[in-house]
C-alpha cells in the first residue's frame, strides 16, 4: 500500500538545515498495523506526515495505493487523502468552537456527503466510539481521553484504509489509553491499515511490526508475529 | 457546508467579543458615513434633474470682455428669448426669470416680507416641471399683474381659502391676481423660487414696446436668466455654431462701438448646479465638494477595513489551528479562502444592517448639517441601498482577502506541531497598514486645521472696513428714500446710534458695474469699473482708510458732481501711481444715436481709498469708484452704526422710527457681519464635515490600534512576565510596547505631509485671500496623531506591563 525510495527531507531555516529523514525506504501493505519508535527528534512525525500526504519529501520516490505522489501538488494531496487518509494526534486537534458532531461531520463536508447521510454516519461513528451522548458538548467539556476517541470518529468518519496516529496515547493517562488502543486495534482488524507512532512499547505491543527510527535512519525492523 | 460556516463564524465572533465588537463598530461607523455622503453626493447629482425635460433645457450665459477686464456671467439679455426662438430652429421654446428681491406680501392682516420670487414668462411651466395644483398651466402667467404661489405661501396667506382670484398686495401697493398654485420647488432644483409673477408685468410697467424692444441696446444688458427648450434631437452646439452671424446682427454694432468683445456661454440645465462657476448665479453647489466628500468615505471605508485585516491577521495564530485541522481532514484551500471570505462578508453585511438603523436615526441631523432634505428608503433611493449593500459584499471581500489569503497558505504540518505561524511577512504588513491608516488620520486632521482656519481666516481677516455693529435694512419705499436725511436725524437722537449712511449696493456683496473712462497717456480709455453710489456719512460709518486727498464733504457741494473716491487697486490699474489725486475720470459714455444710453458724469479724483472687500471674500479686490450722491434713487440700502451694547433697545429704537417714517412696510434688518458670514457658508459646512469626519477617522483608527494593541500585549504576556522577574520596570515595559507604535505613527506623518500638501494647496488656491500651510499644521497634526494613538496603545500596554509577573509566565 505505501512504499518508499529513498526518502529524504531536508528542512532548511534561515542558517540551519535539518535533516529529519534521510534515505528511508519502506513498506507497509495493506492490513498492516505498524509501530514507528524512536528517540524524540529522530524524525518520526515527519515521516508519518509524509506518509500522511500533509507534506512533501525533499527526495525519493513515495507510491501511495499504486499512485506515485511525491511530487503531487497540495490539490492533488489533498483529494487524495481526504479519501484515504484518517488521522489521531497526541494533542486530539478538535476545533473548538465545533461540537462534538460538528468536528466529526468535518471530513464529510468536505467530501460533499448530503445532509441526511453525514448525520448517520457521525451518529454511527460516535455510537461506535462510545461517546454518542457527548455530541452536543465543546471539546474543552470533555475528558482527554473522551476527546481522543472523538479525534478517531473523526479519522474513520470517511472509511479510510489508512489511519495515522501520532503518539495517540501521549497525553492520555493508561486507562484511557488503554481504551484508545483497543479501538485501534478492533479497527485494525477490521481491515483498517494503521501507521502508529509511540514512545510506549506497552502500545507499540499491539503492532504486527515496529520499526525503530534514529536520526532520520530506519535501524531496525521487528516483524512481530501476532499471537 | 454553509451552516458550518455560520456556526464557525458565530461562535468565533461570540468568543472573540473584543475583537469582533470592534470590528462591526468600525465597518458599521464606516458605511454610516459612506452611506450618508452617498446620499449626500446622490442629492447633488440629482439637482433638476426632475425636469422631465432636463436633456433638452440649456441656459444663456454672457462672457463679455471690455477693456481686458472679463465678465463671465450667468445672464442674458432681454430679447435673446424672442429672438433666440426665431432664429434658431433647434428652438423649441424659451422661458426668461427676472428676479426682483426681498418683497413684502400682504392679504388681510397677513403680511410678511418674501424672498425668491421672480418675474417669468408664462412658458415657465410647460418647460420646467413645476406641477400646478391649482390653475392653467398655459394660461397662469399669461395676464399681466398675475402671481403663481407655492403651496407653502398659498397656506401662508389663503390658509384654506382657495387662493384663485384673490388679490395679493405686493410692495408698495401693487395688486396681484393670483393665478395659481404650484407645488414647492423640490429640494435638488437650483431654482429657489417660491412664486412667480408674469413677466407681462414687467412689460406692461415698462410699456410693450420698450419691453418688446429689440434695440441694439436691449441686447447688452444682462439682466435675465434665459432658458430655451431645446427640440428633441437639437444639440446646443449647433446654436453655438451659428451664433456669429447672429451677433453680427443684433449686437456687433453697438459692440464694437463699446468696445465690447461678448461670447455666448451655453450651460446644460444639470450643469448649472455642480459645474456653473459664473457671477450673478443661484448660489450652487462645488463638484470640488463632491470629489472631497467621496474621498473621505473612501478613506473611512478604508480605515475600517484595514481595521480588519489588522485584527484578522493579527489573530491568525489562533485561527491557525483551526485551518490546519480543516485541511488535515480534507479542506482544500479554496475552501478555506471561501470560509474566510464568508465570515468578513457575513461582518460587513451585519455592519450594513446596523448602519442603515443608524442612518435612519441620524438623518434629520445631518440634514441639518448639510441643508439638505435628504431620505432613505427602499422606494425613494433603491440605488443607494443595492449599491451599498454591494459595497458592503465588495468591503468584506477587500477586508477578507488577505487574511482568507494569508490564512488559507498556512500548512497543515506547522500547526500540528504546535508551532504557530509567526510570520514575520505578516508583521510587516501589518505595519504597513497601520501605518496608511495614520496616514489617512494624518491627512483627515491636517485638512480640519486648514479647513477651519481658512474659515476663521475669511471671517476675522481685515476687510478694509470695519463690519461690526452695523443694521443694514433695504429701503423699498420710494417715499422713503426723499425723506432719508430726516430719518438720519431722528435716529442720531438716540446715543446708542452711532451714524448713519446709505449706499446703492451693500458692502461684501458685489456691486454694479459700468463703462467708466479714465485719464491716461493715450487720452480717456474705457474700463468697465466697479461702482458704489453712497451719502457723506457713508465713508466714516464704515471706517474706511482715506490714503490721499480727502474724503467727500458737504460743505462742497460740487462733490455730488464731479467728485470720486477710486480704491488703491484702481489707482494701480490705471498706472495713476502716486499722482491719482486730479485724474479724469467719467462715469458711463454717450453712445451715438441711442438717447437712453445712461447719464454720463465727469469729474476728478479727490481721493484714494485703501482696498476694502467690496466683493465676497473668494474674489479679488478690483478696481472701484465711489461716488457721492444725494439722489433718493441711490438710497437703497440704509446703515446704521449702532453701540455694541444695549443692541437690542437700539434695534427696538429703529424700529420705531421706521414704522414712524415708513407705516406701510415693516422693519426687516440684519446685521452686516451676520450677512457676510453667509458668503461662507460652503467653507463653514465644510468645516463642520471635515471635524466630523476626521474625527470618525480617527476613531475608527483608534479602536483598531487599540485592538491591535491588546492583541500584542496578550500575545506578550510571557515575555513581559520574565522581563519583569529579571527587573524591568513598568515604565521600561510600556515604552517597549508602544515604541514601535510610535514610530509607525510618526512615519504615518511624514508619509501624509506632501499628500495633504498637494491636496490643501489645490483647495486653497480657489480662494484669493487664503491662509498660507505652514509647518505648524504638520506639526500640530503629528501631536494630535501621537497623543491620541500612545493614547489608546499605552493603556493596553501598561495593562499588560503591570500585571502580576509570576501569572503572566504561567500563562501559556
Ligand atoms: N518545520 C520544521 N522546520 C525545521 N525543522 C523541523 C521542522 N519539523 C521538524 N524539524 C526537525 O526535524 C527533526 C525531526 O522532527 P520530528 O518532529 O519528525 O521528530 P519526532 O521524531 O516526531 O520527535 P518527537 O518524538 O519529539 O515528536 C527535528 O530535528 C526537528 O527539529
Ligand atoms: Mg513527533
Amino acid at each position: 500500500m505505501i512504499n518508499t525510495k529513498n526518502l529524504i527531507k531536508v528542512f532548511r531555516t534561515d542558517e540551519v538545515e535539518t535533516t529529519a529523514l534521510n534515505n528511508v525506504n519502506l513498506e507497509i501493505n495493506k492490513g498492516e498495523f505498524v509501530a514507528i519508535m524512536g528517540p524524540s527528534g529522530c524524525g518520526k512525525s515527519t515521516l508519518l506526515n509524509i506518509i500522511g500526504l500533509l507534506d512533501n519529501p525533499s527526495e525519493g520516490e513515495l507510491h501511495f495505493n499504486g499512485y506515485q505522489v511525491e511530487n503531487y501538488t497540495e490539490r492533488q494531496r489533498t483529494n487524495l487523502r481526504k479519501e484515504n487518509i484518517g488521522f489521531v494526534f497526541q494533542s486530539f486537534n478538535l476545533i473548538d468552537e465545533l461540537t462534538v458532531f460538528e468536528n466529526v461531520e468535518l471530513p464529510l463536508l468536505y467530501m460533499k456527503v448530503s445532509g441526511a447521510e453525514r448525520k448517520r454516519r457521525v451518529n454511527e461513528a460516535l455510537e461506535r466510539m462510545n461517546i454518542a451522548h457527548r455530541a452536543k458538548h465543546f471539546p474543552q467539556q470533555l475528558s482527554g481521553g473522551q476527546q481522543q476517541r472523538v479525534a478517531i470518529a473523526r479519522a474513520v468518519i470517511s472509511n479510510p484504509k489508512l489511519i495515522l496516529a501520532d503518539e495517540p496515547t501521549g497525553n492520555l493517562d493508561s486507562a484511557n489509553g488503554e481504551e484508545v488502543m483497543n479501538l485501534l486495534t478492533q479497527l485494525n482488524e477490521e481491515g483498517t491499515t494503521i501507521i502508529m507512532v509511540t514512545h510506549s512499547p506497552s502500545d507499540a505491543d499491539r503492532s504486527h511490526r515496529i520499526i525503530q527510527l534514529f536520526d532520520g535512519h530506519i535501524v531496525t525492523e521487528n516483524m512481530r508475529q501476532k499471537l | 457546508m454553509f451552516k458550518n460556516f455560520f456556526i464557525t463564524l458565530f461562535r468565533n465572533f461570540s468568543r472573540n467579543k473584543f475583537y469582533t465588537t470592534i470590528n462591526i463598530v468600525g465597518l458599521s461607523v464606516g458605511l454610516i458615513c459612506t452611506i450618508l455622503i452617498l446620499l449626500f453626493v446622490q442629492d447633488e447629482l440629482s439637482y433638476d434633474k426632475y425636469n422631465v425635460n432636463h436633456e433638452r433645457i440649456i441656459r444663456l450665459g454672457s462672457d463679455f470682455t471690455l477693456s481686458g477686464k472679463r465678465d463671465r456671467v450667468a445672464t442674458s439679455p432681454l430679447p435673446f428669448g424672442p429672438t433666440f426662438a426665431e432664429e434658431f430652429p433647434e428652438v423649441e421654446q424659451f422661458v426668461r426669470f427676472q428676479g426682483s428681491g426681498r418683497q413684502q406680501f400682504k392679504y388681510d392682516d397677513k403680511e410678511f416680507y418674501e424672498e425668491h420670487i421672480a418675474f417669468a414668462d408664462s412658458s415657465v411651466f410647460t418647460i420646467f416641471s413645476f406641477p400646478l395644483l391649482k390653475g392653467d398651466p398655459q394660461k397662469a402667467l399669461t395676464q399681466p399683474y398675475s402671481i403663481v404661489l407655492n403651496e407653502t405661501l398659498a397656506k401662508k396667506y389663503f390658509n384654506g381659502e382657495d387662493p384663485i382670484g384673490k388679490i395679493l398686495l405686493v410692495g408698495e401697493n401693487t395688486a396681484y391676481t393670483v393665478s395659481g398654485v404650484m407645488k414647492d420647488l423640490p429640494s435638488n432644483s437650483h431654482f429657489k423660487y417660491n412664486a412667480f409673477y408674469s413677466m407681462k408685468t414687467l412689460e406692461s410697467i415698462r410699456g410693450a414696446e420698450q419691453f418688446n424692444s429689440q434695440q441694439p441696446i436691449s441686447f447688452w444688458s444682462f439682466n435675465n436668466y434665459t432658458f430655451l427648450l431645446l427640440k428633441e434631437n437639437s444639440e446646443a452646439d449647433a446654436i453655438l455654431e451659428k451664433f456669429p452671424a447672429y451677433y453680427e446682427k443684433y449686437m456687433k454694432e453697438l459692440g464694437d462701438q463699446l468696445g465690447v468683445s461678448y461670447k455666448l456661454i451655453i450651460q446644460h440645465l444639470e450643469d448649472i448646479h455642480l459645474r456653473s462657476q459664473l457671477q450673478w448665479d443661484a448660489p450652487t453647489g462645488n463638484i470640488k465638494y463632491i470629489y472631497i466628500l467621496t474621498a473621505i468615505a473612501i478613506f473611512i471605508l478604508s480605515i475600517a477595513s484595514i481595521n480588519y485585516m489588522n485584527m484578522a491577521t493579527a489573530r491568525s495564530s489562533k485561527r491557525a489551528k483551526e485551518v490546519g485541522i480543516r485541511k488535515v481532514v480534507g479542506a482544500q484551500r479554496d475552501n478555506i479562502i471561501r470560509q474566510f471570505m464568508m465570515e468578513s462578508i457575513s461582518l460587513t453585511v451585519f455592519a450594513l444592517i446596523i448602519a442603515l438603523i443608524c442612518v435612519e436615526l441620524l438623518l434629520p441631523l445631518f440634514n441639518q448639517l448639510v441643508n439638505k432634505d435628504l431620505t432613505l428608503s427602499i422606494l425613494d433611493t433603491p440605488e443607494v441601498i443595492l449599491f451599498n449593500v454591494i459595497l458592503a459584499v465588495l468591503l468584506g471581500l477587500i477586508s477578507g482577502s488577505y487574511p482568507a489569503l494569508y490564512l488559507s497558505s498556512i500548512q497543515p504540518v506547522f500547526i500540528l506541531k504546535g508551532r504557530n505561524g509567526k510570520g514575520g511577512a505578516n508583521g510587516f504588513l501589518r505595519k504597513l497598514l497601520v501605518i496608511s491608516q495614520f496616514t489617512v488620520s494624518a491627512m483627515m486632521i491636517s485638512g480640519t486645521i486648514i479647513v477651519a482656519s481658512q474659515f476663521l481666516y475669511m471671517n476675522s481677516m481685515d476687510v478694509g472696513f470695519n463690519k461690526k455693529d452695523i443694521v443694514v435694512s433695504v429701503i423699498r419705499d420710494s417715499v422713503l428714500r426723499t425723506r432719508i436725511d430726516a430719518l438720519k436725524m431722528e435716529l442720531k437722537k438716540n446715543p446708542n446710534i452711532k451714524a448713519v449712511a446709505t449706499s446703492s449696493s451693500l458692502i461684501g456683496f458685489g456691486g454694479s458695474k459700468t463703462v467708466h473712462l479714465y485719464e491716461s497717456d493715450e487720452g480717456m480709455q474705457q474700463y468697465a469699473l466697479n461702482f458704489n453710489v453712497i451719502d457723506f456719512d457713508y465713508i466714516d460709518l464704515m471706517e474706511m482708510n482715506i490714503l490721499k486727498g480727502r474724503n467727500f464733504n458737504r460743505e462742497i457741494p460740487s462733490d455730488t458732481i464731479n467728485a470720486f473716491i477710486v480704491n488703491e487697486s484702481a489707482a494701480i490699474k490705471f498706472n495713476w501711481g502716486e499722482n491719482a489725486l486730479g485724474k479724469k475720470l467719467q462715469v458711463g459714455v454717450e453712445i451715438e444715436g441711442v438717447e437712453d444710453g445712461g447719464e454720463v458724469q465727469l469729474g476728478e479724483v479727490i481721493g484714494v481709498i485703501r482696498d476694502f472687500n467690496y466683493q465676497p471674500l473668494k474674489d479679488l479686490i478690483e478696481p472701484m469708484n465711489l461716488i457721492v450722491s444725494e439722489n433718493p434713487d441711490y438710497r437703497r440700502n440704509l446703515h446704521v452704526k449702532i453701540n455694541s451694547e444695549n443692541k437690542k433697545e437700539t434695534l427696538l429704537y429703529i424700529q420705531k422710527v421706521w414704522n414712524e417714517f415708513c407705516p406701510n412696510m415693516s422693519f426687516g434688518y440684519s446685521f452686516l457681519d451676520d450677512r457676510m458670514k453667509e458668503n461662507y457658508e460652503p467653507e463653514e459646512r465644510l468645516t463642520w464635515i471635515f471635524s466630523i469626519f476626521s474625527l470618525i477617522s480617527i476613531l475608527i483608527a483608534s479602536m483598531g490600534l487599540f485592538g491591535l494593541s491588546s492583541f500584542m500585549a496578550e500575545q506578550r504576556t510571557k515575555e513581559l512576565g520574565i522581563r519583569k522577574v529579571l527587573g524591568a520596570s513598568v515604565a521600561k515595559l510600556v515604552y517597549l510596547l508602544t515604541r514601535e507604535f510610535i514610530r509607525l505613527i510618526v512615519i504615518a506623518n511624514i508619509v501624509a505631509v506632501p499628500i495633504s500638501y498637494w491636496a490643501l494647496s489645490a483647495w486653497l488656491s480657489d480662494f484669493p485671500y487664503h491662509i498660507s500651510i505652514g509647518i505648524w499644521i504638520f506639526v500640530v497634526t503629528l501631536i494630535v496623531s501621537l497623543v491620541i494613538g500612545l493614547f489608546t496603545v499605552a493603556w493596553q500596554s501598561y495593562r499588560a506591563a503591570s500585571s502580576d509577573p509570576i501569572k503572566a509566565i504561567k500563562y501559556e
